[in-house]
């Protein structure tokens, strides 16, 4: 139930891939932004460069983001 | 007890109240003048699924709504109230900073993608240099007369695009009262850009400025 976000959008076409990337967004945020507070973080510094080269390419055809 | 951070505040009068992952309720630790919003959270960090994910922004926003927060990276599982203490007090001034940078503002992502997605060259590897470079020149020229927007953020940041159908992505801090005024202005610039499509989410919480030190 991925919440549709987009503030604007070039045309139709890029609408319809408004919710694609808000929730490529989400991921760059939540996985790479954020202050690290030193705790366990989930994911190794492999999993983000993944999360940042490769995710649209991800989230083309799996549900599951990383393997947690 | 595992706490679970969502992110970390200056103590106001607005009470905390409502529920973190799993429902677990939200609680604030308290020390040097800030406060974390955490739940108890089971030992293992939770894993980063699509739903998790939207439920953790939605939570952030919710505490977002009434007081200015640095929000914390997900998945910031810390070994119990004491830890995150220290926390705090080691990161007081980074922390203290970036409440001051970013209050009463919100950030805001905009992608700018190939109207035409550049074909692969399979010609000569000249050739193909040659297209690759001029896709570099245009996206700097893009990024020029994507100016006028870091006139309406506070700060922006822009990372390198993910793929050659990008031309580039850019996370903008922008003031709560402005945000119409960005995407009046980004739709004024796409009428001139031709060749790329814009596409703006947001608002967000300010994530892309929360570890970098302000420019």
């Amino acid at each position: 139930m991925s919440t549709a976000r987009t503030l604007y959008a070039s045309s139709q076409a890029s609408a319809t891939a408004g919710g694609q990337v808000s929730l490529i967004d989400v991921l760059d945020r939540l996985l790479a932004g954020g202050v690290v507070v030193h705790g366990h973080i989930t994911l190794a510094a492999a999993d983000i460069d993944l999360v940042d080269l490769d995710l649209e390419i991800l989230l083309a055809s799996h549900d599951k983001v990383v393997r947690g | 007890m595992s706490v679970l951070v969502y992110a970390i505040a200056q103590p106001g009068d607005t009470p905390l109240a409502g529920y973190g992952l799993e429902h677990k309720p939200l609680r604030a630790i308290h020390a040097h003048a800030l406060m974390a919003i955490v739940s108890d959270h089971e030992a293992a960090a939770p894993r980063p699924q699509v739903e998790s994910l939207w439920e953790y922004e939605r939570i952030v926003e919710r505490i977002a709504q009434v007081r200015a927060i640095v929000p914390a990276r997900f998945g910031s599982v810390m070994d119990g109230d004491d830890a995150v203490v220290e926390m705090l007090r080691s990161k007081r001034e980074h922390l203290l900073t970036v409440l001051d940078h970013t209050r009463g503002a919100v950030e805001l992502s905009v992608r700018a993608t190939w109207e035409q997605a550049p074909e692969p060259e399979h010609q000569t590897g000249t050739g193909y240099m040659r297209a690759r470079l001029q896709l570099r020149s245009r996206a700097r020229e893009v990024a020029g007369e994507l100016m006028p927007l870091d006139k309406l953020s506070r700060t922006s940041r822009c990372k390198l695009p993910a793929g050659p159908e990008q031309s580039m992505r850019c996370a903008y801090l922008v003031d709560r009262e402005l945000v119409e005024d960005f995407t009046a202005s980004l739709r004024r610039l796409d009428r001139q850009l031709r060749d790329v499509e814009l596409v703006c989410t947001g608002p967000w919480p300010p994530y892309s400025f929360a570890e970098a030190a302000p420019a």
